[in-house]
């Protein structure tokens, strides 16, 4: 188990390097003069510009870039800015030819001088508040919808869990969730009873509210409950098929047969034998899916205002700033990654049958 | 015992390949769980045929020549792929002439119109401010738009971008994970190694948020820019089933009586293992192209797809949603046909699925 | 041997018939309802075991002798699966009379299936051990003296250092070591009816005579009723005493072992002995059944060997043959029974 680790953990580190290289790529091809953007109407100095403009590496080959980007070649001309006041005030000229990217845990900063660690920090605990809840909300309700459709195949509960998923798989998130904001509209706009009605208070500005309440209070829950529906719609309706075709292929298995005739009752065949041979795949479904929903919040937190990471995302490509577009892909790719080792593991400890050497 | 470890070998490639299949990006994926049940299945197709009845009489896996015919005998008579093939095909003669639909209902004759005879709401780019977000009536089904054009022909226009779009990087896609998928499937050893890695490394970056930076980048985007940075994130999923398809016919004994008989491998990749691997990727291809249409929308929604003027459901959207909450309309029918349309290819693969899949027939 | 307490003179609180045998299948059918039609996988079979006897149910595959076990044990899954008519009576009590909950008692308890293949059977996520010992703990055994007995029954049927066995999950046991686990798990409550559905089907040439032979074994030691349903008319020899030979979910001929091997009285028996080699009757060639063995959704009108008979005659094709007695001790459903008798 160890030595399959440490080989998939070896596997990890060029499809990391790879794929954030591409994106590194993509993201520092972005058109247009960022240091004009940054200077607006006010006129900059070209000796200002020029020296801005070798602070970030903006021309530098691109693979050079990416190098000091990783921490693997040497800075030769870092940003004052890594420098505190007090040093600064002391005349501490910045340190060259360090080491200082993203090996080194630094992801650099945008054209404000902000680390982007700063901004990781800021709205990873927004998004994965969203996250969490999402998945809380799509793994209950998802199994209990699969195994309900799956002990009755063919019945109108299957039926309509068939159907239903279809449907909301079809449905883009982003008509989703205006279509549940619609619906909310509707709602405080009826006639229903004050109270009932004051419930839904701040459901459709949440993040004007309280976007850093702690996580499972009474104001965060209220705060994401709205937008972790509609991020978990997909997935809950990916659990829900997935539970209830591994169901149905599992429940003419010999195995449930013999536990049948082992005099089992119907409740332990189901629970012990049935269903926990069949959540098998579910499980690792919602593991990776962990890893998911960080990186498919955008949309939701665009048409809710969560100022999480997916619209922090957008918000930097839309302000050419590249450090950050490309500090939170790379964080999204590595949590995707670190799910799928996670599953890996726990699919192991599922399954007794695969064992690594 | 022989028996048992091949059995696990296989468990641990199949389960390999499944994990790191289920995470489709951000924009999600609605074949990666089928795919780890279609490799589920195939995996344990011999132990559910025992559990069948262990008589061969009932629903026994006919031979693959018959498989296509069989999937169309079933196929004719169920409900699920009528209704959504009909639905492809309205969305289809949309695409093909939109003229036809925008006249629905026959709209009335408006003297105001300049151009006269009231035909001059049938253009997609008609505008009367006067009637900005006008609510749906008789004559105007859905309504108007902010700029005040008929609803109705804007959302049949939006069909021609959705559908070229869906079917090209559904149908390039399809073309780059056949070709790579094979090869890594068929050769084996470091071919297999290295595209896989390739693939891998193309899988993990979401496919939103690549496309979210790539196009931002991208001038001027038109369908066929957005298509071609949809593909380039969009084949590595694909790739996978490909090759995973092709490794278990691969191993299957026809192909290996072919090889005793001397059939050389381009022989026996086109003959043999391409067209008996063709059942899943026929059925993912499908889908993609509703996965697609959905991500497209999703990227003109967010102001990195396709631009004014292209008449897209994802811009109508994303034009309409600070109206939210005085006129719904403006984003609901542009919604429904996306929707309508994403449904019935998803629809159609899951007939597809159902028919190809002798096990569940 | 086990703290329930299992009375021998009731079947899931049922007083049972001191005189009735002990496991008596009358006019069984089975059928399933598939998208493709109607199935008829068990067509009105019947007949009876004894306490200590084995009965070898032998038919190919398709003949239904596998349902047969299935709706004896009432683990048919229904839908597509169907008891359309028929009983079952163990020791006089008619199962198919019980209520689910009833029928549950008498499961594992008074009658255990073997089945065919035990790498499926066996779940793959628990250990061996952990699954034997289940069958005593939901019936309110401890946990260490179900454990106890599992291992002491694992040991009984040959498992060599039980005791490190117990927690090998099954993918870790070899062939014939599963199926021996599958053995002691069909022993653990001392039922009256074994009922072995193809025990060496799976197995290795070499496993199979061992298998069987413990099965022997533990049957005289157990002193139950045993069903040994197989194809394989080479294992039916070594241990049964007598013999169902079943055809499209009939029984066509049902004979003491000896006697059957000497003389069979039906064209499909006679079939079945030509077509294998045997040590006795060297050089003599091997016939083949010819045709194929009947498609269950449409069984031939009249008697459904027909198609493959060598003596079909009209009536053949028009009435379905009688199953009787058509020499003592010697049961036959071919209209050409008693011919077949005087030319022995």
């Amino acid at each position: 188990m160890g030595r399959y680790l440490i080989r998939r953990v070896l596997q990890f580190i060029p499809v990391f390097f790879g794929a954030t290289f591409i994106v590194f790529m993509m993201v520092f091809l972005l058109p247009g003069d960022p240091i004009r953007a940054l200077a607006g109407e006010r006129p900059m100095a070209p000796a200002v510009q020029a020296q801005l403009r070798d602070e970030y590496d903006l021309d530098d080959p691109a693979l050079i870039r990416y190098g000091k980007w990783l921490g693997v070649l040497p800075d030769d001309d870092p940003n004052p800015r890594v420098l505190t006041e007090e040093q600064r005030a002391a005349g501490v000229e910045p340190p060259t030819g360090t080491f200082n990217g993203l090996l080194q845990g630094n992801f650099g900063e945008n054209f404000r001088g902000d680390p982007v660690s700063d901004i990781l920090g800021r709205t990873i605990p927004r998004t994965a508040t969203l996250a969490v809840y999402a998945f809380t909300f799509e793994a209950i309700l998802g199994v209990i919808a699969g195994v309900f459709a799956g002990l009755r195949k063919d019945s109108f509960v299957d039926n309509l869990v068939r159907v239903s998923t279809i449907m909301v798989i079809s449905i883009p998130i982003f008509v989703i969730g205006f279509g549940v904001q619609i619906l909310i509209i509707a709602f405080i706009q009826s006639d229903a009873p004050g109270w009932l009605r004051s419930l839904t208070d701040g459901w459709l500005n949440i993040s004007w509210r309280d976007p850093d309440a702690p996580i499972f209070s009474l104001a965060s829950i209220k705060a994401f409950f709205i937008p972790a529906i509609v991020l978990g719609s997909l997935s809950l309706a990916y659990i829900a098929r997935l539970t209830r075709t591994s169901l149905i292929e599992n429940l003419r298995a010999d195995f449930v047969r013999t536990a049948t005739a082992k005099g089992l009752t119907r409740s332990r065949t189901v629970v012990r034998h049935l269903l926990r041979n069949s959540l098998i795949p579910v499980v690792t479904f919602l593991g990776i899916d962990l890893g998911n929903l960080m990186g498919g919040a955008i949309v939701t937190e665009t048409i809710f205002n969560v100022t999480g990471l997916g619209w922090e995302v957008l918000n930097g490509i839309r302000g050419q700033e590249g450090t950050v577009v490309l500090g939170i892909i790379t964080f999204l790719i590595f949590i995707f990654l670190v799910a799928n080792l996670v599953v890996d593991i726990l699919y192991a400890y599922l399954d007794p049958r695969i064992r690594y050497d | 015992m022989t028996d048992t470890d091949s059995e696990r070998v296989k468990d641990k490639t199949g389960r390999a390949r499944n994990t790191r299949a289920g995470g489709g990006g951000g924009s999600g994926d609605p074949a990666a769980p089928s795919l780890t049940t279609e490799e589920r299945k195939r995996r344990d197709r011999h132990t559910i045929e025992k559990a069948e009845l262990s008589d061969r009489e009932i629903g026994g896996i006919g031979e693959e020549s018959s498989l296509w015919s069989d999937a169309w005998d079933s196929l004719k008579r169920k409900p699920i792929f009528l209704v959504s093939a009909f639905l492809i095909a309205v969305f289809v003669a949309m695409a093909v002439a939109p003229g036809v639909f925008a006249s629905i209902p026959p709209l009335f004759v408006d003297q105001t119109c300049p151009e006269g005879e009231g035909g001059c709401w049938q253009n997609p780019q008609y505008a009367e401010l006067g009637r900005s977000a006008e609510s749906p009536s008789s004559e105007h089904w859905f309504g108007h738009d902010v700029q005040g054009r008929d609803q109705v022909t804007r959302v049949v226009y939006g069909a021609r971008n959705s559908l070229t779009i869906g079917l090209l990087v559904a149908g390039s896609a399809t073309v780059i994970a056949l070709l790579l998928g094979s090869m890594a499937g068929y050769f084996g050893r470091w071919a297999d190694a290295l595209l896989s890695r390739i693939t891998d490394i193309w899988f993990v970056i979401p496919l939103l948020l690549a496309g979210i930076a790539f196009l931002n980048i991208v001038p001027r985007r038109g369908p066929l820019q957005v298509a071609a940075v949809l593909t380039a994130f969009g084949w590595a999923s694909m790739m996978r089933i490909v090759r995973s398809s092709v490794i278990s016919e691969k191993n299957q004994e026809y192909v290996q009586a072919a090889r005793a008989l001397g059939a050389g491998p381009i022989r026996i990749m086109f003959r043999h293992i391409l067209p008996n691997s063709l059942a899943p990727v026929l059925v993912f291809t499908t889908i993609t192209i509703g996965v697609i249409i959905g991500a497209e929308a999703t990227l003109s929604f967010l102001g990195v797809g396709l631009q004014l003027p292209a008449i897209s459901w994802g811009l109508m959207v994303s034009e309409a949603q600070r109206r939210v909450q005085t006129s719904p309309h403006l984003l609901l029918y542009p919604g429904f046909f996306v929707s309508a349309t994403v449904f019935a290819f998803i629809l159609m693969g899951d007939a597809l699925r159902d028919a190809l899949d002798p096990r569940l027939r | 041997m086990t703290t329930e307490t299992k009375s021998r003179d009731t079947v899931a609180g049922k007083p049972i018939d001191p005189d009735a045998p002990l496991l008596d299948v009358d006019n069984l059918s089975v059928e399933f309802r598939t998208d493709k039609g109607v199935v008829n996988a068990v067509n009105g079979l019947s007949y009876e075991l004894e306490a200590g006897e084995t009965l070898a149910i032998l038919g190919e595959s398709g003949s239904g002798k596998s349902v047969n076990a299935q709706a004896v044990m009432g683990i048919v899954d229904s839908p597509p699966g169907f008891i359309t008519s028929g009983s079952v009576r163990l020791k006089g009590v008619d199962l198919f009379d019980l209520k689910e909950k009833e029928r549950r008692q008498v499961r594992g308890s008074r009658m255990s299936l073997i089945f065919q293949d035990a790498l499926t059977a066996l779940n793959p996520v628990y250990t061996v051990g952990w699954q034997i010992s289940e069958m005593l703990r939901v019936r309110g055994v401890s946990k260490t003296d179900a454990k106890e007995k599992a291992i002491e029954l694992l040991e009984q049927v040959g498992i060599p250092s039980a005791g490190d066995r117990y927690d090998n999950y099954p993918h870790e046991f070899s062939g014939g070591m599963r199926q021996r686990a599958m053995i002691a798990m069909s022993l653990a409550l001392d039922p009256d009816v074994v009922i072995a559905d193809e025990p060496t089907t799976a197995l290795d040439v070499t496993v199979q005579a061992q298998v069987m032979e413990l099965l022997a074994e533990l049957q005289k030691e157990y002193k139950m009723g045993m069903i040994l349903i197989t194809h394989d008319l080479g294992v039916v020899a070594d241990v049964a005493d007598r013999v169902v030979v079943m055809y499209a979910g009939k029984e066509v001929e049902q004979a003491e072992i000896f006697s059957l091997y000497k003389k069979p009285f039906h064209p499909y028996t006679e079939g079945l002995m030509h077509s294998i080699p045997r040590a006795d009757q060297k050089g003599i060639r091997l016939e083949p059944i010819v045709g194929q063995p009947p498609d269950l959704a449409a069984i031939p009108p009249g008697c459904s060997f027909n198609p493959r008979c060598p003596y079909a005659q009209d009536v053949c094709l028009e009435e379905v043959p009688a199953f009787r007695e058509v020499a003592p001790g010697r049961f036959s459903a071919c209209h050409f029974a008693e011919e077949l008798v005087n030319r022995a």
